[in-house]
């Protein structure tokens, strides 16, 4: 539609110099366009931008009461109290190693559950088997996280009955620090994998058929398609997702980890958001937690940026 | 005779409450219209005298927003019980569900303000003052405008009475003079009798009975699936030897609150040589299998706080909770007119479960205790925003004094209605109403707890009980509020619950202690101590002047 307007509007105008015209020639030219941008300019404006104004309360003692006007500046305290607090190196490193943990297993196992289902031809059990995947994406994790310690109680659990039957010693892998990540990792995946998988499930759908039935006239069997096919089509869709999921490495999951977080598993499980919200909500500390956010996101840009560079030294696809 | 009380309690009540269709089982109710008038300084107890129709406060009635700790309901604004209370005051009464501290700190964040609050910790205390929060509320006005309550407190208060909301000299809240038990240990009666043994009354034999509770199949399943006790029995561990390490409801430790030493001076027990002691013990019994390894998780696992999964369901065959929890008023466990809560859920769950209580244990050097709650009650404080309407201010503490001038008032607020929310029994009165629908009807939202004349007045079979049951106690001591406190607990908590469940869950070897001892006392443990230790001189100093 874009191109159509423009074109019209240059036989018409029998402008030469399209190129350089003002930005108020722009609107006009592109109303309807501008229009449809609206909402989501507007939604970014209110939603992302204003509240970065927030952000000066990092540098304050503030107090909500008093606003932003009349709490105190104090410079980099809340930096420094940051960077020598005891618990700081631990939650970010355990943010980090959880994140990975996360990206190396979460990652692929939408791809390949996308793969799996494409490759079923009845349709019935494929639309079954899609819904019934993607179904835990709607619990809470308050609700899954009670499912999960019910379900992986060392006295209760079906899990522990299994191994207990197995004549081995039932592993409490709620409350233990070797599986503690684990379990993060598992129940995260469990949670997220049919719900990731629909994004790819779409960019698989609109891959020619032609190309498939080509590939089978030359001989071509599933895995082949698969690998050949299938793969390369969706990489514009993996280099995006895999920059996005770079930004989101020292996002954790809050909701997640606080709420199978205990005392003896805080060692290997205590992130920054559950820190920030020990720190902030429960001590009323908000211009440090801000503090934290804030050195987290300025991590989290820098590996956009890198990992957008990367991206764009090895194939076209990026985001910018 | 019955017509005429019905006829009068109907007019009173008002047409409202005529669809409320239960008319005749709320004859009690508007008694406390009748009672004997309390001073003259109390604004809107001639109100309600006058007012014929307690059906909410009059048109131009300031709006007053209240909130009590963890409320587990949002309450009805139509509920009859705040309607009375309502017209009683001449007040708008909203209150505000806040189910637990964090809720409220986020709304705090907003700039959103109840009139009137309740302080989890004193610790808060600084933030909420500098933050705009809190108001002073000078100790002069509440003697002048509550004179009632002043005088019991004065009577029942002890020496560190009103240092518990003091905060650089000025006062801000409303500490009560409380008549407080001890928590008791519960035993499973049954199991007892089935291994024929009797109630420990020292660490030893604890021992032995957790033993036999653990290797003689008291459930008789032929399983090998018991254990002896769980995360809500710690706190009698360490009171055998003199130290008050409490979990409370809760699965952590309260490291926030702090131990009053026997000559008053303040001291963080998790960090005495006896805490190594304690923890040897236990880490110790977990390798043996006497505590539940679930006990990381918690002993309740979901619903009403005090309710013990565990307990209910043959896992373990010791808890701790108040008496009134299991218990109203005697040791009968076979009528249901005297189940708390947890032993109607317990009878419930496993009808042939039967229970007996015990004394805390005695420790080596003949110490015991268990944990008990705060002397001086919650920690009611009125904000900054009350303070901009002075009729709010004025009924808060008409609120106050009534509960302690106006015995049919204070039962009002936390027991509610006679027959429809409570009824009278031998064991005293008896709730007869769930805990959260009680909520949301308005009961034990604007009360102030078991005070001392409440208890004596209302229920002395439950308290006579209470203290018949339980031994000493360790009672919650308010650290007065210093800048250090806040800034640092939060440290102190984690190294603290980590190094705790650590060392007995047997994942940390118990040397690790004196590492942690270390570690605590660099993380501002050390300089916590000194300051509160300090501020708790100065105030004594003060208060004796």
């Amino acid at each position: 539609m874009k191109q159509e307007n423009q074109g019209k509007r240059i036989r018409k105008k029998n402008h030469p110099t399209e190129k350089r015209r003002s930005f108020g020639k722009n609107i006009t030219l592109y109303r309807d366009d501008y229009i449809m941008l609206l909402p989501g300019l507007i939604y970014f404006l209110i939603f992302a931008y204003a509240p970065l104004w927030g952000l000066i309360i990092a540098f304050q003692d503030y107090y909500p009461l008093k606003g932003i006007f009349g709490s105190q500046f104090v410079g980099l305290k809340h930096f420094k109290k940051l960077f020598t607090d005891p618990f700081f190196a631990r939650v970010f490193k355990n943010t980090i190693i959880i994140s990975v943990y996360k990206f190396i297993f979460g990652f692929p196992a939408p791809i390949l559950l996308a793969l799996c289902i494409n490759e079923i031809k009845a349709m019935r059990f494929k639309k079954t088997m899609q819904s019934i995947s993607y179904l835990p994406h709607f619990l809470s994790w308050v609700v899954v996280s009670g499912i999960m310690v019910e379900f992986l109680s060392p006295s209760r659990g079906p899990i522990n009955v299994l191994i207990k039957a197995l004549g081995m010693d039932p592993i409490f892998f709620i409350a233990d620090k070797r599986y503690f990540r684990g379990m993060l990792v598992m129940t995260d995946m469990w949670k997220s994998i049919g719900w990731g998988s629909i994004i790819y499930l779409s960019s698989i759908a609109s891959v020619d058929q032609e190309i498939y039935e080509a590939a089978m006239i030359d001989g071509a069997g599933r895995f082949k398609r698969i690998i050949h096919i299938t793969l390369p089509a969706l990489v514009p869709l993996l280099t995006i997702m895999l920059i996005m999921e770079s930004g989101k490495l020292l996002n954790d999951s809050f909701q997640q980890v606080y709420n199978f977080l205990t005392p003896t598993t805080e060692e290997v499980g205590d992130v920054i958001s559950t820190f920030v919200y020990r720190k902030g909500i429960l001590q009323m500390n908000y211009s440090f937690s801000t503090a934290v956010n804030l050195t987290k996101n300025i991590i989290s840009f820098v590996m956009v940026v890198i990992a957008n560079t990367i991206a764009n030294r090895v194939n076209e696809y990026a985001l910018w | 005779m019955r017509k005429f009380k019905k006829l009068l309690s109907l007019s009173l009540v008002g047409i409202m409450l005529l669809s409320g269709c239960q008319g005749g089982d709320k004859p009690k109710k508007t008694d406390e219209s009748k009672s004997e008038a309390p001073s003259e300084s109390v604004q809107g107890s001639q109100e309600s005298n006058t007012d014929k129709e307690p059906t909410g406060p009059s048109a131009d009635a300031p709006m007053m927003t209240w909130i009590v700790g963890n409320t587990s309901a949002e309450v009805d604004d139509d509920a009859e019980v705040v309607k009375m209370i309502e017209s009683r005051f001449n007040i708008d009464l909203k209150t505000w569900r806040v189910d637990d501290t964090n809720t409220l700190s986020v709304r705090l964040a907003g700039g959103e303000m109840p009139d009137v609050m309740v302080v989890g910790n004193s610790s808060e205390i600084p933030n909420l003052v500098k933050g705009g929060v809190l108001h002073e509320m000078p100790i002069e006005d509440l003697k002048e405008k509550a004179p009632n309550y002043y005088k019991a407190t004065e009577e029942y208060g002890e020496s560190l009475f009103w240092s518990s909301m003091l905060y650089e000299g000025k006062n801000y809240g409303a500490p009560q003079p409380m008549q407080n038990v001890p928590m008791a240990m519960f035993y499973r009666k049954d199991w007892l009798d089935k291994l024929n043994l009797e109630l420990p009354t020292t660490i030893e034999e604890l021992e032995n009975v957790l033993e036999a509770f653990v290797t003689q199949d008291p459930d008789g399943d032929g399983q090998n699936n018991t254990y002896g006790m769980a995360e809500r029995t710690f706190n009698a561990i360490f009171g055998a030897y003199g130290l008050r390490c409490v979990t409370g409801g809760s699965k952590a430790f309260k490291v926030e609150e702090m131990q009053l030493g026997d000559d008053n001076i303040p001291f963080f027990p998790w960090i005495r040589p006896e805490a190594k002691e304690v923890l040897t013990l236990l880490a110790n019994w977990y390798n043996r299998g006497l505590i539940d390894p679930e006990f990381v998780t918690g002993e309740n696992t979901g619903g009403y706080t005090w309710l013990s999964h565990s307990f209910m369901n043959n896992k373990i065959g010791l808890t701790c909770a108040q008496p009134y929890h299991y218990l109203v008023a005697g040791t009968d466990t076979t009528d249901s007119d005297n189940y708390g809560i947890c032993m109607t859920e317990l009878k419930g769950v496993n009808p042939d479960a039967d229970i007996a209580i015990g004394l805390p244990p005695k420790g080596p050097k003949g110490q015991s205790g268990t944990e008990a709650w705060n002397k001086s009650g919650r920690l009611t404080a009125l904000t900054t925003q009350a303070f901009k309407d002075e009729r709010v201010v004025n009924a808060f503490y008409a609120m106050l004094d009534a509960y302690y001038s106006d015995m049919d008032y204070a039962r009002l607020a936390n027991y509610g209605i006679e027959d429809v929310h409570w009824k009278k029994s031998p064991y005293g009165p008896v709730r007869i109403m769930e805990g959260t629908q009680l909520r949301e009807q308005g009961v034990l939202q604007v009360d102030f707890g078991s005070t001392v004349p409440f208890s004596m007045n209302i229920t002395p079979e439950k308290v006579k009980f209470g203290e018949e049951v339980t031994g000493n106690g360790y009672w919650r001591y308010n650290a007065p509020a210093v800048p250090e406190f806040a800034e640092n607990i939060d440290t102190l908590k984690s190294l603290t619950n980590q190094a705790f469940f650590d060392i007995i869950s047997n994942q940390k070897p118990i040397d690790y202690f004196d590492e942690f001892v270390e570690e605590f006392k660099n993380a501002g443990g050390e300089s916590i101590e000194k300051a509160v230790q300090e501020e708790q001189a100065r105030i004594l100093a003060e208060l004796n002047q």
